[in-house]
């Protein structure tokens, strides 16, 4: 349960929203910083949040800023870059345990000096980030980004995606690539980090057992961002269209085929027929109950997970599953067949009445989640709604057969992908 | 029979127990203005499970690794109608695993919880198994066993264990192989269900804003008679575990951009009292936060160097059978990592540890502790985890009070032997 939403200005381009809830045993700070995806800054934001955490002015080594979390009771620093459609979002987050259980005062507000040493206050010498810290972090990020490969199960529906959009910023990979950071230096990433900081939309959100004004005052005096005029932001182009289906595939030494397929849904978040068409992926692929996995899973025993997916700030859903290598054609002939099967409207009462029951309970359940919370909170704001989970029921509840049928009828199959083995 | 109650001050949480007359025991935590619910009926079995001896007739059952698990899979078959089905019409999310040393079945639901509650109870005590479907799945837990032999993580993992075990079960994948899975047979499955689903051998546990009376009276109402009659006559029977580790390298090829690796350490001296193990494997946890945490010299040194990036933790896990640590994480030069581990362990037994790293380590692992009591998901797995040790978790607290510098020091000593260790990579 949430006790109380506030909102609050508190400069141009930067809001305050304030959650109280007591049900919980931390509060949690977070603060996104909106920016563009494109090539130019989607390594560079990335290789930001890395540095940035690593040390500030006044914990000016990572050893120091560890040390400090640990005597905050075990407080946490997250840093990251998150893709929401083509925005790439920079976010911070620091939990701290409530200070009313542990009955021990200032942890709430030494976690905001943190917080504040991290993105207003980060170690820099000689215009620029430390060199030792700097060339660690890139190399550090080259090793992540190239170790995507490691979970091809994500791997595999990002690469079709990639190839999917390839004409479009979405492609990109949330950390850039490894050759975008070639040529970066501190004190390019530096001034990186100050067009960053004041060229952005922030947003700040507080979920814990707090008090509004006091927690106002406190993020006031501790982070206070000067944003000047935004970036531009451009909006996702949502109607692009087939001219033919691609097949591409990707081969590794590996002991299972991973087909994935994307399709364009040609149905945004602003579209009366979206959630018609979440209810579409639902029945189709959301879990142990949907056709996919009774059909391709229990009956016909091809594979150990079968999914749908929808990329909601971008029109995409995807199809993902584990196979033998030798079944992607009947695999793809049970996945067609199901989907056509949705557009025939072989699909019961009952199907639409637990899609949109899961889908309800998903919306309720947001609440029991700190983190979940504030992330939810900050897709509203990003989408330009209301926050308002009643609404978002109610928009789900009014969706019909003929609805769902309608928008499975956009749905355009774009591109198949295969993780293959290596030829012998 | 009464239910107990009990009161953590510190995390303001309530457990009530109550042991039904057949043995079965069943938990509940309120969780006021939580709209998510959820239930496990788990038993106490698990992949280490494979050979057991009838304690009235002395017969010896030795299975197919990975029976556990595919027994898991089968629990969900019914003769008529879904499983999945019944609990999505009820907005409920059904799911289960099988680990080492047990088996669970849960739900999470916003709302018709005592509905999904009666249906999970009565799933679990009356499986549906034919030959037919037992053949089918089959080919689902093939692609299961491939799906995780792709993943490195996983990977580094097992064969850590593999390496650090000579008899112990530890040692094979929770889910078996290809060839032991397809040599499993209906009548095996059947003699695991009736041997370790018992109720004197399972748990209930549900956690929620709900009524504690009405969980219990719903669990109870639930039970079968056929389930009831049942009585567990079986033991474990476990190998005897030899001290040296069996391999100290293990090694796999795989397509990873930067090598895994895992140093594991085994101890054979498992205290059989409960407080004592927890409060053994507390000590340990806290030595590796001290001795290779992010606050500690050793950590910023390889951090610096380039040797060790984020990815670099470590674990210790523990079960009434075993205990070991596993230290990993991704590397260019893993066997440099490795001799630093093994250099910085000697360094730590002969200087020993400050008081005030001590104090500090003890503040976060107090304030984990309660930040973990924010997910009512995570305090559901990790009460089921920990029972299944024969842990309290709410006696948690009291036990980590008990710990001090000198013990953590002691423990230290005895557990990380710089001459004993297995070492798994992939490159």
């Amino acid at each position: 349960m949430i006790n109380g939403i506030d909102k609050r200005q508190l400069s141009d381009n930067v809001h305050l929203h304030l959650v109280k809830s007591d049900k919980f045993k931390t509060d949690l700070v977070g603060v996104y910083i909106k920016r563009p995806l494109n090539e130019d800054e989607a390594a560079k934001n990335a290789l930001l949040t890395r540095i940035i955490e690593r040390a500030t002015m006044a914990y000016p080594t990572s050893k120091a800023l560890a040390i400090k979390l640990e005597e905050l009771y075990g407080a946490v620093i997250a840093a990251d870059v998150v893709k929401y459609g083509e925005k790439q979002v920079l976010q911070f987050k620091v939990q701290l345990p409530n200070e009313k259980l542990l009955q021990e005062e200032g942890i709430f507000e030494e976690g905001l000096s943190l917080l504040n040493g991290v993105l207003l206050d980060p170690l820099v010498e000689d215009g620029g980030f430390n060199k030792e810290y700097f060339e660690n972090e890139v190399n550090n990020l080259k090793d992540e980004i190239q170790s995507r490969i490691n979970d091809k199960m994500t791997y595999a529906m990002e690469r079709c995606i990639e190839e999917m959009c390839a004409e479009e910023p979405y492609r990109i990979y949330q950390y850039g690539d490894v050759e975008d950071l070639e040529g970066i230096t501190p004190q390019s990433l530096y001034e990186h980090y100050l067009k960053v900081m004041t060229t952005s939309e922030i947003e700040i959100c507080v979920i814990g057992d707090i008090d509004f004004d006091k927690a106002e005052a406190q993020i006031k005096e501790a982070l206070s961002f000067e944003v000047e005029e935004c970036v531009a932001y451009p909006a996702e182009d949502n109607g692009v269209r087939v001219a033919e289906v691609r097949e591409v595939e990707d081969r590794f030494n590996i002991n299972q085929g991973k087909l994935s397929i994307g399709y364009r849904t040609h149905t945004s978040m602003s579209d009366p027929l979206y959630e018609a068409s979440v209810v579409f992926s639902y029945i189709l692929g959301g879990g142990a109950n949907s056709k996919l996995f009774k059909n391709v899973r229990e009956k016909e025993s091809l594979c150990y997970y079968i999914f749908a997916r929808n990329e909601k700030y971008k029109s995409i859903m995807i199809v993902g599953s584990g196979i033998e290598f030798e079944n992607k054609d009947k695999a793809l002939t049970l996945i067609d067949h199901e989907f056509n099967e949705m557009l025939e409207g072989n699909f019961t009462d009952e199907d639409l009445r637990i899609a949109k029951d899961n889908l309800k309970s998903s919306l309720n359940s947001i609440s029991d989640f700190q983190n979940s919370f504030i992330n939810y909170y900050y897709s509203t704001i990003l989408s330009g709604k209301e926050f308002d989970i009643e609404a978002r029921k109610t928009a789900i509840e009014r969706v019909t057969k003929e609805e769902v049928i309608k928008a499975g009828m956009r749905i355009e199959k774009d591109t198949i992908h295969f993780l293959n083995k290596e030829e012998a | 029979m009464g239910v107990t109650k009990k009161h953590n001050e510190l995390l303001n949480e309530t457990l009530y127990t109550k042991v039904h007359p057949s043995g079965l025991k069943i938990y509940f935590i309120p969780k006021k203005d939580y709209s998510m619910k959820y239930a496990f009926f788990a038993t106490e079995y698990g992949s280490i499970y494979n050979e057991f001896k009838n304690v009235n007739t002395g017969e010896l059952s030795s299975m197919p690794l990975g029976i556990a698990h595919f027994l898991e899979h089968k629990i969900f078959e019914e003769s008529e109608g879904n499983i999945f089905e019944q609990f999505a019409k009820l907005g409920a999310n059904v799911n289960a695993y099988t680990n080492f040393m047990s088996t669970a079945y849960m739900f999470s639901t916003v709302d018709h919880f005592y509905d999904a509650l009666g249906l999970l109870m009565n799933f679990v005590q009356k499986p549906h198994l034919t030959d037919e479907n037992v053949e089918k799945e089959k080919g689902i837990i093939a692609q299961e066993i491939k799906m995780y032999d792709d993943n490195p993580d996983w990977r580094v993992y097992f064969n850590t264990l593999s390496a650090l075990y000579n008899e112990h079960p530890m040692k094979y994948d929770i889910a078996g192989t290809v060839d032991s899975v397809n040599s499993t047979t209906r009548e095996d499955l059947e003699k695991c269900y009736n041997t370790f689903y018992t109720p004197d051998n399972m748990i209930v546990f549900v956690i929620g804003d709900l009524e504690p009376e009405e969980v219990f009276g719903c669990v109870e109402e639930n039970l079968t008679e056929d389930f009831l009659s049942r009585k567990k006559v079986d033991n474990i029977e476990l190998p005897e575990e030899t001290d040296p580790v069996s391999q100290r390298e293990i090694a796999e090829k795989m397509d990873v951009p930067l090598p895994l690796f895992n140093i594991g350490f085994k101890d054979m001296d498992i205290p059989s009292d409960w407080k004592k193990r927890l409060k053994k494997a507390l000590a340990i946890k806290i030595s590796l936060d001290m001795g290779f945490g992010r606050g500690t010299k050793f950590y910023e040194t390889l951090y610096d160097e380039g040797l060790i990036n984020f990815a670099f933790s470590g674990d210790n896990s523990y079960g009434r059978t075993f205990c070991h640590t596993l230290l990993g994480g991704e590397s260019k030069a893993p066997k440099e990592v490795i001799d630093r581990v093994i250099s910085e362990i000697k360094v730590i037994k002969s200087q020993g540890f400050e008081d005030e790293v001590f104090n500090r380590i003890k503040k976060k692992t107090i304030g984990r502790y309660l930040s973990s009591f924010n997910s009512i998901q995570y305090i559901a797995n990790s009460f089921v985890a920990h029972y299944m040790k024969g842990i309290d978790l709410f006696e948690y607290l009291e036990v980590l009070k008990e710990i001090d510098l000198a013990y953590v020091e002691t423990v230290f000593n005895s557990h990380f032997d710089e001459e004993n260790y297995t070492v798994s990579i992939i490159e």
